[in-house]
């Protein structure tokens, strides 16, 4: 384990920088809970300044240290994105290897519903929901629903692979030995399932807080909670760009940006160095 | 004019990988030897993972990383001058590609693009070194081709899943015997096929050979075929050649201890006694054994063996083999 | 190869197959943009009563209640739930989504149909450029993998692709509009024009708007092609039908296009039918940051003005249209893969 980190760490770059992005998003997180101020507190400091050694992000036109709120919220952005993507992981892995274990008619149907998901475009309905629902929905609660909207794709992945695994013949040999199924899953299978599976996860990941970010932004959510979304929100509310506060939209996008990009990096590393077939390719085999 | 087409010297070829910190060096084909001459049916057999394959890919020139060529040489002795094909440049490769070497490449499954109709396959592969026809005359030509084995012109239509195995295989030796080279490489030509196919196809490459009156270097693992077919077999072994020679003197008077295993292994009409087998595997060719590389396995092995590597030397029995044990 | 040679028999069952899927998700889409409305527990009727009497208006109780009979009529609330449900889909047939609440009495049917060119005209040219696009880039980085650009395109698409939509549009529309002022804000084109689309002055203004939008849409799309076509071009390359054609010495560019390409492509067309409902939420996101006068700003449009039938009919539109325009390129699919055409 600690060789494959090293291993990782010296050779791969894109890893190096997915590590510092988590150290980061860690070490934000952690902080937040040492915060001098109250999430929703405003007024606590100047308004309007820029960044500076007292204020690292600068403040806000509610006077708010952006730094702080921004502890909040990656927190509760991730805390969000982590819930939803273990929610439609269950799903996704359940319908997935359940539908591609037992084939014929079962995988059928249950992948034209699958497919009606994937195909369905989600954002018009999670419009629609938190337009009706505002007031009562609470952050599980969407979390919820982005779980059930947003498990097709992935349940889709991970059947192909368990599909392309049944066919290949050591799979065929493993029956012939009368290994029981379980074992054959968790013993043979899954060192090809689990790159699929954490790369599904973080994506979903990414995507479910991208989607919360889009609907804070239109100002569907609980304003009151800050996340990434709702500090943008607000910056625009105050038009935080015509009036100079340039900070208090550069301190959430480039956080954005720098956790999306160092989390999809890492996923990507990782995958590649689990992935049985890329040292097969790297020695010049067959996959 | 000497009567090789083909001539390898010392070709030493390895499978050079850096992974995650772990640098590996598979030493796939160690120092092998070969001259073979022209209007041959030249056999190369072994086990599995023995380099065959990789030894052909490097015969037709063929090597792309992480196969890298460490020493020797393959020399073409085709055309006027003698071309050694790691020297040479990539047009001059090309032009002895498909028109003087060709190649028949292992399980007919799935060599065909599955998206070109068999007519493009052709034109793919062939008609840049038929230059000199139109392209109607290279399409007359073609049927004409596929005609003497027994396929229709309608097979040009079609796509390569629409035949059956035995047909794509006709298709492959079709393409490859198209130019009339002077060497065809088949790599397992008859592996996967069913017996009856089996019989046919190589029915079918030995009346070619006879026609065409060129050099045929195929490579299988069933001894059996190179009794029906080769004129010479090399017998390989963990990447060197233990023993060469005419397979009528190789099946009779084996040298080396590999080749009279193997000899013996084979099944015989009326045979009754037991079989022995060998133990142990063959060797991991990352970390191959010193010295001679079947020592480990060899039942008269001496101290010899482990240190030193035996040379392919003329044996009392009229072939030539890598053993210090053999006469 | 003739119209009969592609469309026989077995494409009649694929075709069956597929139309019966679409009609599948139309009909499981529009029955839950049906659904959720009538199991939260607020009415839009009710929303819109409280938001006008909340913006001061004194109206007469009297009123309220006719009001409240005309809204629930025209918005299909009247009767038991299977009676609402049946009303809704002959509705649906004729076209009829009901009024516009913001901008009452204007049918939504209407409002919608002519938003929706903008909406569709930004997607089909960003999706086709940036899927052809992703595709050759992919298709050329998986095969020549060495080479130094390789990796730099790898590296640019692996950064931008986890960037959420609006994040990116966004970035894109202050380094553009505010940092260096190339482009204008919002709109589709300058105020003040009017929709002459057979004018040069006009087209070069729609241009001049749409530019960063579209070019938003495409460099996000373009990275998941690229990458995606290079982890396909770098499996199809050890197959042994790419392998033959190199040792047969088959000319490079020909074994890149018509031995990797044509077969890397194959599962790239399914994957963009199956992106189509990811991507049209993308182009919402992007037309609501640019002001672009489609689909997107519409929804954003209803939402703060309470629209109820503007977004069911939003919903359902883009519902049955990408649902369309999935199947319309799943049916595309027998023309590039031969071997789906017979069996």
């Amino acid at each position: 384990m600690i060789n494959a980190f090293t291993g990782l760490w010296k050779t791969s770059g894109y890893f190096r920088f997915g590590i510092v992005a988590v150290v980061f998003a860690v070490v934000m997180v952690v902080l937040s809970f040492f915060s001098p101020y109250k999430p929703m507190e405003s007024y606590a400091v100047a308004a309007d300044a820029p960044p500076s050694l007292e204020n690292w992000f600068g403040t806000t036109s509610r006077g708010q240290d952006l730094f702080w709120q921004m502890t909040f919220a990656l927190r509760n952005s991730l805390a969000f994105g982590i819930i939803t993507a273990l929610l439609s992981r269950i799903i996704a892995i359940f319908v997935g290897m359940y539908s591609g274990y037992k084939g014929g008619w079962f995988d059928k149907v249950l992948m034209s519903v699958n497919d009606s998901f994937v195909i369905m475009p989600v954002l018009p309905i999670l419009l629609l929901l938190n337009f009706l629902l505002r007031d009562q929905m609470n952050w599980f609660y969407m979390s919820l629903m982005m779980a059930l909207l947003g498990w097709a794709w992935d349940a889709r992945l991970i059947r192909s692979q368990v599909l392309s695994l049944k066919e290949r013949v050591f799979s065929e040999t493993a029956v012939f030995c009368g290994m029981p199924t379980r074992k054959i899953i968790f013993r043979e299978h899954m060192p090809y399932v689990l790159p699929v599976l954490f790369s599904t996860t973080i994506n979903n990941l990414l995507w479910s807080i991208g989607m919360e970010v889009t609907l804070s932004i239109l100002g569907l959510t609980n304003l009151n909670n800050p996340t990434i979304g709702v500090v943008i929100f607000w910056a625009n509310q105050h038009q935080a760009m015509i009036s100079g506060s340039w900070w208090w939209v550069a301190a959430p996008v480039i956080v954005t940006v720098f956790v999306f990009t160092g989390f999809y990096l890492l996923s990507v590393s990782i995958n590649e160095f689990i992935d049985p077939r890329t040292r097969l390719r790297m020695k010049g085999g067959a996959a | 004019m000497s009567d090789l087409i083909l001539q390898t010297k010392g070709l030493r070829a390895s499978y050079i990988t850096h992974l995650y910190g772990i640098d590996r060096e598979v030493k796939v084909v160690d120092g092998v030897d070969l001259s073979i001459k022209k209007n041959e049916f030249f056999g190369i057999a072994g086990e599995s993972g023995c380099g065959k394959t990789t030894l052909l890919k490097l015969i037709a020139g063929f090597c792309k990383p992480p196969l890298q060529v460490q020493a020797g040489s393959v020399e073409f002795l085709g055309l006027k001058e003698p071309m050694s094909l790691f020297e040479a440049t990539e047009a001059e490769l090309y032009k002895i590609r498909w028109r003087n070497i060709s190649y028949i490449m292992q399980g007919s499954m799935n060599v065909l693009n599955p998206v070109r109709k068999i007519f493009k396959s052709f034109e793919d592969f062939a008609y840049p070194h038929m230059l000199e026809l139109t392209p109607a005359g290279f399409k007359q030509r073609v049927i004409e081709h596929l005609g003497n084995l027994r396929l229709s012109k309608e097979v040009l239509e079609t796509y390569p899943h629409e035949l059956s195995g035995g047909m794509r295989q006709r298709v492959t030796i079709g393409l490859a015997t198209l130019c009339s080279p002077e060497i065809i490489i088949a790599d397992e030509p008859t592996t996967a096929l069913d017996v009856v196919v089996q019989r046919e196809t190589l029915g079918l490459i030995k009346r070619i050979q006879k026609e065409l009156a060129n050099t045929i270097i195929l490579v299988t693992h069933d001894l059996a075929v190179h009794a029906n077919v080769s004129d010479r077999i090399a017998i390989m072994y963990a990447g060197t050649i233990v023993e060469e020679g005419k397979t009528t003197d190789i099946f009779d008077r084996p040298a080396h201890p590999y080749t009279q295993h193997l000899i013996r292994s084979l099944p015989r009409l009326g045979d009754k006694e037991k079989k022995g087998y060998l133990k142990g595997a063959p060797p991991n060719l990352a970390d191959p054994p010193p010295g001679c590389r079947f020592h480990p396995r060899c039942p008269l092995a001496v101290d010899r063996c482990r240190v030193e590597v035996p040379k392919l030397e003329l044996k009392k029995s009229g072939t030539m083999a890598a053993c210090f044990l053999a006469e | 190869m003739t119209f009969k040679h592609v469309f026989n028999k077995n494409f009649g069952k694929y075709l069956l197959g597929r139309v019966g899927q679409t009609i599948m998700v139309i009909i499981i889409g529009i029955t839950i943009t049906f659904i959720i409305p009538r199991l939260a527990p607020t009415n839009p009727v009710e929303l819109k009563i409280q938001q006008m009497m909340v913006s001061g208006a004194n109206i007469h109780p009297e009123a309220i209640k006719a009001f409240r009979e005309a809204m629930n009529d025209i918005y299909g609330l009247k009767g038991t739930l299977f009676e609402q449900y049946v009303n809704f889909w002959s509705r649906l047939s004729r076209g009829d989504l009901g009024p516009s609440i913001f901008s009452f009495p204007r049918p939504a049917t209407d409002i919608i149909m002519k938003a929706m060119p903008w909406t569709i005209g930004l997607l089909l040219s960003t999706s086709v450029i940036s899927w052809i696009f992703g595709n050759l880039l992919g298709g050329l980085a998986g095969y020549q993998s060495n080479r130094r650009w390789t990796k730099w395109a790898e590296l640019a698409a692996n950064s931008i692709r986890p960037i959420p939509y609006y994040i990116f549009a966004f970035i894109l529309l202050i380094l553009f509009c505010f940092v260096w002022p190339l482009f204008p804000t919002s709109g589709a084109y300058d105020p003040g024009m009017d929709e002459h689309w057979l004018d040069p002055v006009f087209l070069l203004s729609v241009l001049h708007h749409t530019f960063l939008p579209a070019l938003s849409l495409v460099l996000t799309g373009l990275g998941a092609w690229l990458l995606g076509m290079r982890a396909l071009v770098s499996n199809i390359i050890s197959e042994d039908y790419v392998q033959y054609a190199e040792v047969a010495g088959v000319k490079k560019k020909t074994i890149l296009y018509q031995y990797v390409m044509r077969n890397a492509m194959l599962p790239q067309i399914t994957g963009l039918g199956m992106s189509l409902g990811g991507i049209f939420s993308g182009a919402l996101i992007t037309e609501y940051v640019y002001g672009i006068p489609g689909m997107g700003q519409l929804s954003y449009r209803a939402i703060v003005g309470f629209d109820y039938s503007l977004i069911m009919g939003v919903s359902i539109f883009s519902i049955v249209g990408v649902s369309v325009a999935v199947l319309i390129v799943d049916l595309l699919y027998p023309i590039f893969d031969p071997r789906v055409r017979l069996n």
